[in-house]
């Protein structure tokens, strides 16, 4: 049998180690990941702390130190973010650098000392963050949330999440909120941070070329030494509660184009045949939406349809004229009602099967995707590899696809309503 | 066909390079150990483009803004009614075109079977179809989507820019044209414009992956047949003068906060191979030092409030234009236009700091490097390079020798602050 991709190595109470060797890359991916449940009293938080912690560190108290010391390791790429998974948030500190081999020099030294410099020796005064760095941070998330507007596509399909999961932590907004900054300070944030990196679910995960051993002793003495082991779990996700009814919500913009956003319930516990389902119906360039509601009625520049396993929710994005509603509308309900009753041709299922092999197969190729599907099935409890997952679509049949369409259900529409003045 | 070996044994890469009888280029980049392989199929044909003289034609044609675009769009239907995404869909590879200012390519990625890929790569490129109804079909489709680029506030931001920047040169065009100029286009016009540019002359094909050239080949003598080849048509271009044609431009679209782009126009066209490949060094060197994140200048205006992490910076040296740019949101544009300008003044006075550029340097060897990872990356840079006469396995060396004397001399003669204009997208009042 062949050895799986992922290897982990238990470093202490909730804190793992995650291999994934590949002579394939040019680059080592090294990533620390803090596993929260989304909460709206702490979202905002959650934002901005990887901001603050970007600024500067004690040893490197400003950005242009930080950004000095990760240009002499040859650009290496530093990536502070947040990820919403189902119910939790991941907080996840990433460096990606070229590997040893290319530059002759032990990059993932100077790269694991710079994520121990950066995350757990921070920049501090009187025993918090700078109130200088934490204002100005405050200042960036304020324009990041305000500017989700200037992306329509982005901006329509946050809306319909938020509509349809009003009290479902699901419907948090993951950028946080501009109402809850004025509460957040250099001492409150600086207590968030202790409480995240002391209490949270850690995984180190570290990708690329290596000398596992090697390896495993940068990671244990740099990051894992500075881990206390702590008790928590994976945030938990459940699933989307059913509403018995339509929400609709129509928000005007000033703008030529306008977007339709669907978010629908799906019962199917058959994740693999709802994740065929949702290709057939709207995942691919030959899905039903693409061919039928743009390409045969020309009702939409795009339509397509992607689906939240865990939280089973799938949501339909378009882009149509604004007259075009109640067409483009009619006809995405038209297409999931064929879903529905079997009207899938031998070759929708076979062409969608393919699309995804291609997909899985792709995501082999890029340290990013294999660290985020690892790091989704870890959250979620399953040890399913990537071929084990990709082999379980590819034995899905018609029949379990049709079951899977028929838990899927409208929830909420969501039009933004494109005006020009 | 005879394939050229180049290699640098420090990367651990090589390129082969051919030409096929029919006159296409062809070029294999051997990634082992990937599960993808991608293809590009490209004719240097693009948006800036609307001006020729057909081969065996004295007189210039002269076609509608988006004729490129148009074309590109229409190539994926097929005579028998179906369309090529179909066809790729049954292999399950993933396939997709672009056009830009200078080329259009058409595109796929792959697991397995690609050869059966290619084969209909080659044969879809090769195998036009325009006809009355499609052609009115497509208008309303492009219709569509250059309504979406014209709400896009960070498209019409770039192009708000090149229109400042450019009097004559076709690159201020917008790649889809506008609805008016596409009703224009007619079925003739396009099979006009599809034998003069997509003949073998005038294009490329780029794969990467673990291929046979010899099974690849094949694939190429089926479609592409010496006969095609009528020789390149002759590009009209109108002179450009140096200066810019306004320092200032506005639009008001909805948006949270003004968006901006400042850009540097590029005075000298026509440059080839290794000197193309030193300007763009030089000129990304540049930009890295003077508006970089470990520069001063970042942190004043990152402190002050002016720009934040959406900062940045790019730039684009090609043979028939060029120009660099630097970008992002601010509620003061035009305080952020003035302190851009200081900083370039006071840079050509002061001269490149050296051990700054060393550092640069580094990024961009580690930036370049880390390009291998991505198969389809790979695939589209290269095809940028051999078009532009440059070996993409050279950039290691070339960055290496880049001195300071060139830098200083690239730093007075590109960033020229009176010669530099700022476009603005402000939100809706």
């Amino acid at each position: 049998m062949e050895a799986r991709e992922l290897k982990t190595y238990n470093l202490d109470k909730g804190i793992n180690a995650r291999l994934i060797p590949s002579e394939k890359f040019k680059t080592n991916l090294l990533s620390l990941c803090f596993n929260i449940p989304l909460e709206r009293e702490t979202i905002t938080f959650a934002s901005l702390l990887g901001q603050v912690l970007k600024s500067g560190c004690a040893k490197y108290p400003t950005i242009t130190d930080v950004s000095k010391r990760l240009e002499q390791l040859y650009g290496a790429a530093q990536s502070f973010s947040t990820r919403k998974k189902g119910n939790s948030l991941e907080l996840i500190f990433s460096y990606n650098f070229v590997a040893e081999r290319y530059v002759g020099e032990d990059t993932l030294r100077g790269a694991a000392e710079l994520m121990r410099n950066m995350i757990f020796e921070p920049y501090l005064e009187d025993g918090a963050f700078s109130a200088e760095y934490v204002s100005r941070e405050k200042e960036n998330l304020r324009r990041a949330i305000e500017s989700l507007i200037n992306d329509k596509k982005e901006y329509a399909q946050a809306k319909c999440v938020e509509n349809m999961f009003r009290g479902d932590p699901y419907g948090i907004f993951d950028y946080g909120y501009v109402e809850d900054l004025d509460k957040i300070n250099e001492k409150n944030l600086y207590e968030y941070y202790l409480d995240v990196i002391n209490n949270s679910r850690a995984d180190i995960f570290f990708s690329g070329p290596m000398d596992e051993e090697a390896a495993l002793g940068v990671i244990k003495s740099e990051i894992g030494s500075r881990l206390a082991p702590r008790d928590a779990e994976y945030a938990k996700t459940f699933a989307a509660k059913e509403r018995g009814g339509v929400l609709r919500v129509t928000e005007p913009v000033q703008a030529s184009q306008s977007k339709l956003c669907m978010g629908l319930t799906c019962r199917c516990t058959d994740i693999y045949a709802l994740l065929l389902a949702t290709s057939i119906f709207g995942g691919s360039p030959v899905s039903k939406l693409f061919l039928n509601v743009r390409e045969k009625l020309s009702l939409a520049y795009y339509a397509a349809a992607r689906v939240e396993t865990k939280k089973k929710f799938m949501l339909i994005s378009s882009g149509i004229e604004t007259d075009k509603f109640d067409e483009a509308f009619n006809e995405i309900m038209a297409q999931l009602e064929c879903m529905k009753t079997g009207k899938i041709d031998d070759f929708e299922t076979e062409a969608a099967k393919k699309y995804m092999k291609t997909a899985y197969d792709a995501v082999k190729d890029n340290q990013r995707g294999v660290e985020d599907f690892y790091l989704s099935k870890i959250i979620e409890g399953s040890s399913v590899t990537i071929d084990e997952q990709l082999q379980g679509i590819l034995n899905v049949s018609k029949e379990d696809v049709v079951r899977a369409a028929r838990g899927i259900e409208l929830d909420t529409v969501f039009f933004l309503k494109g005006e020009m003045k | 066909m005879e394939y050229k070996r180049i290699k640098n044994e420090r990367l651990d890469e090589e390129i082969l390079c051919g030409v096929h009888k029919s006159g296409l280029r062809v070029y294999i980049i051997p990634k082992r150990g990937f599960n993808k392989y991608y293809a590009v199929y490209g004719t240097e044909y693009g948006s800036m483009n609307t001006s020729f003289i057909a081969a065996g034609e004295s007189e210039e044609t002269v076609v509608p803004d988006g004729t490129a675009h148009f074309l590109e769009h229409k190539m994926f239907e097929q005579p028998d009614g179906r369309n090529a995404f179909d066809l790729f869909s049954e292999t399950g590879a993933s396939s997709n075109a672009f056009t830009s200012f200078d080329v259009t390519a058409y595109l796929f990625t792959c697991t397995d079977r690609f050869y059966e890929n290619l084969d209909i790569l080659l044969s879809f490129v090769n195998d036009p179809y325009y006809t009355v109804e499609n052609v009115a079909k497509e208008q309303g489709i492009i219709g569509q989507e250059i309504k979406m680029y014209d709400d896009d506030p960070s498209w019409r931001v770039y192009f708000n820019m090149l229109g400042a920047m450019f009097r004559n040169n076709p690159v201020k065009i917008d790649i889809a044209g506008t609805v008016e100029s596409i009703s224009h286009i007619t079925p003739e016009l396009l099979y006009k414009c599809h034998k003069q540019f997509y003949n073998p002359a005038n294009m490329l094909l780029v794969m990467v992956g673990d291929i046979d050239p010899a099974e690849a080949e094949k694939y190429i003598d089926k479609y592409v047949k010496p006969e095609f080849n009528v020789g390149r048509p002759e590009r009209v271009m109108p002179p450009e003068p140096e200066k810019i044609v306004t320092d200032f431009t506005e639009q008001r679209l909805s948006v949270s906060s003004p968006m901006f782009f400042i850009g540097f126009k590029e005075k000298k066209t026509g440059m080839r191979g290794r000197e193309l490949l030193e300007k763009e060094i030089e000129t990304d060197i540049l930009l890295e030092v003077l508006f970089g994140k470990s520069s001063d200048f970042y942190i004043s205006l990152y402190n002050e409030g002016l720009i934040d992490s959406s900062f940045g910076k790019d730039c684009e040296i090609e043979p028939d234009y060029g120009f660099s740019a630097v970008s992002g949101e601010s509620d003061d544009p035009q305080r952020v236009f003035e302190l851009v300008k200081e900083r370039v003044r006071a840079a050509a006075d002061s001269g490149v700091d050296m051990s700054v550029a060393e550092r640069v340097k580094k990024v961009m060897l580690g930036r370049y490097l880390r390009g291998f990872n991505d198969i389809e990356g790979i695939g589209n840079a290269f095809m940028r390079d051999f078009i532009g006469g440059i070996n993409p396995l050279d950039y290691a060396e070339v960055l290496e020798s880049v001195g300071e004397a060139e830098l200083n001399e690239r730093l007075r003669e590109h960033f020229d602050a009176d010669n530099c204009t700022l476009s603005v997208i402000r939100p809706i009042e």
